[in-house]
């Protein structure tokens, strides 16, 4: 697995079905809860950032969804344990399509929710801590990318650039600018799948 | 390449385009439910996970410019020892046998210089090997200052620590001029 995909949960709770896992938070067990919020955290992160382009704004509707997402489970208001992916994406689909009300109502969630969030959104260092594996890894698999590819990863990733402004950028056709990112794309992954490479012939 | 392997590569794919905006609609809603009933298996999904952690990994490195950049010019390096962050600055030299001085601890970047003249060159790649094994990795696009030619390398300092933690690093510095690559220095890095 990705060295990116080290932040997947590895308790004991990971592998239960989400019907078993609902059930349970429903009865006040914690850790099943965090559970579910970590496995539905980068689809909801990837469903805003669709919508989305600042990093801030991302953060804040996927607390957003998972405030109401906590709320749910803790009333047990999950009608259908089974298909709580469905649930989750309505929220997201129903918080998108009403942001002014969501807003006014994410005060008072923060309020009574706010805490159980705290803990699952914390993962990323402060600008002036030292970065972790991950970043460093990535940090080492940018340095293998030409010029041109780095830069379609600050656009593209880091920026939340579309294809046509990348395009802008790069001087280049649009078309041509998406097949760049996914070349890119696929690279990395495909760096990120291995040991850091400071680290390959040590362990070879 | 096995077909779960391109199907795989084609999720990712689908994906981004979902995330970049390039999915239309129609199409987004059907994805949307995928992307969903994926994230409730207790099978984590490799390719949401591996996006997601990019968009915020890479937004973090961002603020630093020479985490997307093959090299810095002087001028930057100045700016990062006068910013107040806790900066190792090394100078390797100009090529033959160099020794890395040690950093304090809190130290949050490293930057080391070869004192090579690179101006003229165009393709700059450093070809890093740990002694006379074979070469660990590539630095692509490197670029030199466009004042003395020379190269500035910086990163983090985890990344400098695990990199200048082997006994001995050989960096082969190598570039285009006129039609052919010529090698431009050799530095053999001796540590502790």
């Amino acid at each position: 697995m990705s060295g990116l995909a080290a932040q997947a949960d590895d308790s004991d709770e990971a592998a239960l079905p989400v019907a078993t896992l609902v059930g349970r938070a429903a009865d006040g067990d914690r850790g099943a809860e965090a559970t579910l919020c970590r496995r539905f955290l980068p689809a909801v992160r990837l469903f805003a950032r669709r919508r989305l382009r600042t990093p801030d704004a991302v953060a804040e509707f996927s607390q957003d969804v998972m405030l109401l997402f906590i709320e749910a489970l803790r009333r047990g208001t999950v009608e259908d344990p089974a298909r709580v992916g469905g649930f989750v994406l309505g929220i997201c689909r129903n918080l998108a399509l009403d942001r002014v009300r969501q807003r006014e109502r994410r005060e008072s969630l923060w309020q009574q929710y706010g805490a159980a969030w705290t803990d699952l959104g914390a993962d990323m260092p402060a600008l002036e801590d030292a970065p972790g594996y991950e970043i460093i890894h990535l940090e080492d698999c940018l340095s293998r990318l030409n010029q041109r590819g780095r830069d379609v990863v600050r656009l593209a990733y880091a920026e939340a650039r579309s294809h046509g402004e990348i395009a802008t950028q790069l001087s280049t056709s649009e078309a041509n600018a998406r097949v760049l990112r996914h070349r890119t794309l696929h690279t990395l992954r495909d760096c990120m799948t291995r040991l850091l490479s400071w680290q390959a012939t040590a362990t070879a | 390449m096995s077909a779960e392997d391109t199907a795989a590569q084609g999720w990712l794919t689908a994906l981004d385009d979902y995330a970049s905006g390039h999915t239309p609609d129609a199409d987004a809603a059907a994805l949307e439910d995928e992307l969903f009933a994926r994230a409730a298996s207790p099978e984590a999904d490799a390719a949401a996970v591996f996006l997601d952690a990019l968009a915020r990994n890479a937004t973090w490195l961002a603020h630093y410019a020479f985490s997307f950049r093959g090299g810095s010019t002087r001028a930057e390096v100045d700016g990062l020892l006068a910013s107040g962050r806790r900066v190792h600055y090394a100078d390797l030299g100009s090529g033959g046998v160099a020794r890395m001085t040690a950093w304090p601890e809190g130290t949050q970047i490293v930057i080391t210089r070869l004192g090579v003249d690179l101006r003229g060159y165009r393709d700059i790649e450093v070809d890093v090997s740990l002694g006379e094994g074979p070469v660990l990795k590539t630095f692509r696009g490197c670029e030199c200052d466009p004042v003395d030619g020379a190269l500035y390398a910086v990163c983090h300092e985890p990344l400098a620590r695990i990199a200048f933690g082997h006994p001995r690093v050989l960096a082969k510095v190598s570039a285009i001029r006129d039609a052919g690559r010529e090698t431009v220095a050799v530095v053999d890095l001796r540590n502790g």
